[in-house]
């Protein structure tokens, strides 16, 4: 959960004016910031260019993104000037269209322009459809139904809410149907294992659309998600070097089954970031851990499950780590996380992440001077080349 | 952020907690292997457990998890049994030390859950009876004073397993029906507010129109 850290040059909108900036307008006021838009936009519509004028924040931060890598920096520049436009759509289309200037004519428009695409719907009813075969229509409209309110009102609520707050949201839209479920006489022929069904059906489709808009529930603007991400990522290349031996696990090297095992549970880890759904990156992580199950020997366990995983996360370092893992933990279904095989496995991931952020030579049962040795290695020189070695 | 109580019954979440080699794996595999034995199914993994039974006509998905016991996973205890309803503290009689680590927990989880969760401790290996090192009176005292429950088991033989589960079942149930009436639980105060909260539509153009 991001910290609430808020620094004194924060507070203040950047332009000067007595009012509070918003991190969420680069730092200014709304007033500020509508302003600046508004140049831009001119700016842009003058000289004919693409490139938005990042505000100075912003062009700080991909610089130093620049220094690391070029493409991810280009990929930044590009999903911030999206997660922009996404703003400015959002909030003219909830915001009062009495203030009167030159904007007011096109809010209208854009209201409009802000809706679920027919597709996404279109899809949802197919996929209901072969799901469910056999539940009634009042069934199916109201899941559907639900999916739509669901929706519209995160979206609402993206922009003025803080993630926590935001998440809670989703999680009571989630026993909100359970509730409905309970109570609506469409549902009573439902039988419990279906309605579980069924709510994994809204969180899924609910969430995949959510889950396209940049910044409103994946790596949400105003938390540090997406810094978090590559210091995860350099950390573990900076671990590269951490063995078998060193975690304890019982793994063979020599055994070719043992390897495919620790391939195939690094890959279905890498899979993870590109699920759309809690639902579906959970399935990645159940998979994963189900070949690091085999891979212990069998019965496998939780003093042999836990190393094994730590080892399949160092191997993998697989993509916006922390951001997936957060995602998951604020916006699938609470209850799922807390039982269930899915859960389980999840917060032995969850664990994993935290041993190797706090990791130190002690809980690798190695020398400090050893360790700090390895750790001022270049990540490059470093690495049990237990992967590349045998390929 | 639990939701406990619906339709479908009661969801009950336990953790196993104690120091590596106490046992706390072979009883949850005794635990599993009880239930498919006949069924010849062979055990992949005994890291947790999910199961459906019956207590007086009560629905209850009982999930089971298993935590890694070595020392140095210690510090990630709060990740896993974080929204647990109750707690298997295993202890091996015949090393005081284990003993000493379920101390340790049991002030752990009180600091952390409070009264909140059920806690039971297990004296296991008791087929090592003769090697008792973990005097009898000190234990049973020593979880009447923190309000555990206290039971025996031996994995290798399977006593006292399936009592120990059914134990703390029942237990947590009781605990559930009493906060659920008291209305204080966490679970009650996230139900009752379904309604729409009014957007707070001051927060943009209120300010605007300060200038």
């Amino acid at each position: 959960m991001p910290s609430l850290r808020i620094d004194q040059s924060d507070l203040k909108c950047k332009n000067g004016c007595e009012y509070f900036g918003n991190p969420q307008w680069q730092g200014y006021c709304s007033k500020c910031h509508r302003e600046q838009m508004i140049r831009q936009r001119r700016a842009e519509k003058a000289s004919g260019s693409t490139t938005a004028t990042l505000p100075k924040k912003e062009q700080k931060k991909s610089d130093r993104a620049n220094k690391l890598n070029s493409s991810f920096s280009k990929f930044e520049e590009k999903r911030l000037r999206q997660s922009e436009t996404l703003k400015l759509k959002l909030s003219s289309v909830f915001k009062k269209s009495s203030t009167a200037d030159d904007h007011s004519q096109s809010t209208e428009k854009r209201s409009q322009e802000f809706k679920i695409p027919n597709a996404v719907m279109e899809g949802m009813k197919r996929d209901f459809r072969t799901r469910f075969p056999t539940l009634t229509h009042q069934v199916d409209h109201d899941a559907r139904a639900f999916v739509h309110s669901f929706i519209m009102d995160v979206i609402k609520c993206a922009n003025i809410m803080t993630v926590d707050e935001l998440s809670e949201r989703v999680q009571r839209q989630y026993q909100r149907f359970m509730k409905h479920m309970d109570s609506s006489q469409h549902f009573q022929d439902v039988d419990a294992d279906t309605k579980e069904m069924l709510i994994d059906f809204v969180e899924k489709h609910a969430m995949t659309y959510l889950h396209e808009l940049p910044s409103v529930v994946f790596s949400p603007s105003g938390t540090e998600d997406e810094r978090l991400d590559r210091a995860m990522s350099e950390r573990i290349q900076q671990l590269a070097w951490v063995g078998e031996r060193h975690l304890d696990c019982k793994l063979d090297r020599a055994d070719p089954e043992c390897r495919l095992l620790l391939y195939k549970a690094i890959s279905e880890l890498l899979g993870m970031d590109s699920a759309a759904s809690p639902g579906g990156k959970l399935a990645r992580v159940r998979r994963c851990c189900r070949h690091v199950v085999a891979l212990c020997g069998a019965p496998a366990s939780a003093d042999d499950l836990l190393p094994a995983l730590i080892f399949t996360v160092l191997k993998a370092n697989p993509p916006r780590l922390v951001s997936n893992v957060n995602y998951v933990t604020r916006f699938s279904n609470a209850q799922r996380l807390m039982t269930g095989e899915a859960g389980y496995y999840f917060t032995n991931l969850c664990c994993a992440l935290s041993f190797i952020e706090n990791l130190t030579a002690e809980s690798l049962s190695m020398d400090k001077k050893e360790f700090d040795c390895y750790m001022a290695m270049p990540a490059s020189i470093g690495g049990s080349a237990w992967v590349r070695r045998v390929t | 952020m639990s939701n406990n109580n619906t339709s479908s019954g009661y969801n009950l979440k336990v953790v196993l907690l104690g120091e590596g080699c106490v046992g706390k794996t072979s009883l949850l595999l005794r635990y599993i292997e009880d239930k498919f034995n006949d069924k010849h199914f062979s055990t992949l993994q005994a890291t947790f457990l999910n199961k459906k039974i019956n207590i007086n006509n009560k629905r209850i998905n009982l999930a089971i998890w298993d935590t890694a016991g070595q020392e140095k996973f210690h510090a990630l205890g709060p990740i896993y049994y974080r929204n647990s309803n109750g707690a298997i503290l295993v202890y091996d009689i015949t090393d005081e030390d284990s003993f000493v680590k379920v101390k340790n927990w049991v002030k752990e989880l009180k600091k952390m859950l409070g009264s909140d969760i059920v806690l039971v401790i297990a004296g296991n290996k008791i087929d090592l009876e003769h090697e008792r090192t973990v005097p009898l009176e000190e234990a049973e005292s020593y979880a009447i004073m923190v309000g555990a429950k206290h039971c025996y088991t031996s994995a290798k033989l399977n006593q006292g397993v399936e009592n120990l589960f059914l134990e703390l079942t029942q237990q947590m149930i009781e605990k559930h029906d009493q906060t659920s009436q008291v209305g204080g639980s966490r679970t009650s105060r996230v139900l009752v507010v379904d309604d729409e909260i009014p957007v707070q539509s001051s927060c943009c153009s209120g300010s605007k129109s300060n200038h």
